[in-house]
């Protein structure tokens, strides 16, 4: 079985994203007024997607090189 | 029906099937692993990382239902899918991440891959023999999620819905049946992505397309009021019913296995746990996008407005990609769930008890028969679901409920459980979702969601009592 360990810490990576969202609905909140709902749920699926497809796309590329 | 074409361009279908292209190509690459054994083709080895898991739990999640008809309902019912449904069904996902993602990859033996092997373990084969019996309601279900499917590939390109299904089928069902969950869950991770971050860059273009939430207001409020009321017009034990529609995610066999593959029972956990909040808020952008579609587009069908609005905020490319991974991500599910049918049908049910002595060869033919045989009869049933997808989802995912979750999540924790407490429940709940839904027609305005499981769980418990003593002197297992 192979062992794929992450090279970030696990709470950086969540902060990072806190401090993000909460700088962009704060923008956003200034801009947009109350539609800044919008905004939030737009930002928290775009990084999570992400961070889900990089992470993902990692171990599954460390998969298919075990597989060789 | 009118018939109306989204936008699309002639990009968006290179990149429709060059996505298409790429998940197979990933797919045949795992081939060699996966033909290492059933373990590895069905579990992945157990060795699938946090990222992984969110992406093919995620991934598995994402079909006809959660994307298109949570939107159906907000069309219908407004502001009450996000406060009866999505945030309640929510809330009922957190005993399964605590507790029994972690039961099931910890305690539970590796040969226990399916649900009817689950109820198997708990109980006894006559159990996984009504079990095998009750997910094949799962076909009905599946007939709306083709439904779905049919309807975008006629918006985008205009084809028959026999023509979309054979195409989307056909490619998946090559790398599902090739290389296994490993194929799955890496291409589930890429579906997961794409769809996710296209629900993030469509939202804030719709809802600026409908004139803000006070724009939505402005049109909507007048002609429709009850959008803005809290409970949108249902009646309490609706609300109750609905709110426990989350409960069905207990009797998802594809969960169980997700579960099972995952690297340690830590992993399992905290993978689930990722989910919710991603869920939650793409039921709420799918929730929105539902008001905004009946706000721009009142005269067309839920589905036509909602596809119509989502092709036109995104741009060209990424709406290929979400359409891609939507077809992909349904036609995963199904094919998941072909194999599970097939398989309690052939193996479970004629192998185990009408024909023991059927010999291998045999088995092969009668399960690509039964896989023909399952397609057709999931076509017939798209028929059943022209009203919308939400009625299958609400139907279908009640009898799972009424007939499995006591069986199992009891089965899972109580010491005192015995294989006829396990068979009762599961008759009791079954037969009493039937007589209680359609053919007395809910009684007291009741729904069988509300109550059927729980006389369920009565009788469970009733029966262990009465044959916890004779079934422990045969020998029954004391716990998981």
């Amino acid at each position: 079985v192979l062992e794929v360990e992450s090279k970030i810490k696990p709470w950086v990576l969540p902060v990072v994203i806190l401090i993000f969202v909460q700088a962009l609905i704060i923008g956003a909140g200034l801009y947009y007024r109350w539609d800044w709902i919008a905004v939030q749920f737009a930002v928290l699926e775009i990084a999570s997607g992400l961070v889900v497809l990089v992470f993902g796309l990692r171990d599954g590329i460390a998969r298919f090189k075990a597989v060789d | 029906v009118e018939q109306i074409r989204v936008p699309w361009s002639g990009v968006d279908t290179f990149i429709f099937f060059l996505y298409f292209l790429i998940v197979v190509a990933v797919g045949l690459r795992f081939t060699k692993r996966a033909s290492k054994g059933m373990g590895e083709y069905f579990l992945s080895g157990r060795s699938l990382t946090i990222p992984l898991l969110v992406g093919t739990m995620m991934a598995s999640w994402y079909d006809g239902f959660s994307v298109v008809g949570v939107a159906e309902w907000a069309w219908a019912e407004g502001i009450a899918a996000m406060i009866v449904y999505v945030i309640p069904v929510t809330l009922t996902r957190i005993p399964f991440a605590l507790w029994i993602a972690p039961l099931v990859r910890g305690k539970l033996p590796e040969d226990v891959m399916t649900v009817p092997d689950l109820l198997e373990y708990l109980y006894d084969k006559r159990v996984k023999f009504l079990g095998a019996l009750t997910i094949l309601a799962g076909v009905l279900y599946n007939g709306a999620n083709f439904l779905v499917i049919s309807q975008l590939m006629h918006l985008i390109f205009g084809i028959s819905q026999f023509t979309a299904i054979l195409i989307s089928g056909i490619t998946v069902g090559i790398y599902v049946t090739a290389s296994g969950l490993w194929a799955v869950a890496v291409t589930d991770v890429v579906q997961m992505a794409y769809m996710t971050i296209a629900a993030g860059l469509a939202v804030v273009p719709a809802l600026k397309l409908a004139g803000g939430f006070e724009g939505l207001y402005a049109s909507l409020a007048s002609s429709a009021p009850h959008l803005f009321q809290a409970t949108g017009g249902l009646t309490s034990p609706e609300i109750i019913a609905w709110a426990l529609v989350g409960m069905s995610i207990y009797t998802s066999p594809i969960m169980y296995q997700r579960f099972s593959a995952a690297e340690s029972a830590q992993s399992a956990k905290i993978s689930f746990l990722i989910c919710m909040p991603i869920w939650l808020v793409f039921s709420s952008i799918m929730v929105l996008l539902g008001l905004c579609s009946r706000a721009l587009h009142p005269s067309l069908d839920p589905y036509q407005g909602f596809w119509m609005v989502v092709m036109t905020v995104l741009p060209v490319g990424i709406r290929a990609i979400f359409a891609a991974g939507l077809v992909a991500a349904v036609m995963s599910t199904l094919d998941s769930d072909l194999l599970i049918h097939s398989t309690a049908m052939v193996k479970d049910i004629y192998a185990g008890f009408i024909n023991p002595r059927v010999s291998d060869r045999a088995m092969v033919n009668l399960n690509r028969m039964a896989i023909v045989t399952l397609i057709v009869l999931t076509m017939i049933s798209t028929q059943l679901w022209h009203g919308g997808i939400m009625k299958a989802w609400y139907y279908v995912s009640g009898f799972l409920v009424a007939g499995l979750f006591v069986p199992l999540v009891f089965g899972l924790f109580y010491k005192k459980k015995t294989p006829a407490a396990g068979l009762t429940a599961l008759l009791v709940g079954v037969v009493g979702y039937v007589l209680w839904e359609f053919v007395w027609a809910t009684p007291f305005g009741l729904p069988a969601y509300d109550v059927v499981w729980v006389v369920s769980g009565v009788v469970y418990l009733l029966v262990c009592e009465l044959t916890y003593k004779t079934a422990s002197k045969e020998g029954a297992r004391s716990g998981v």
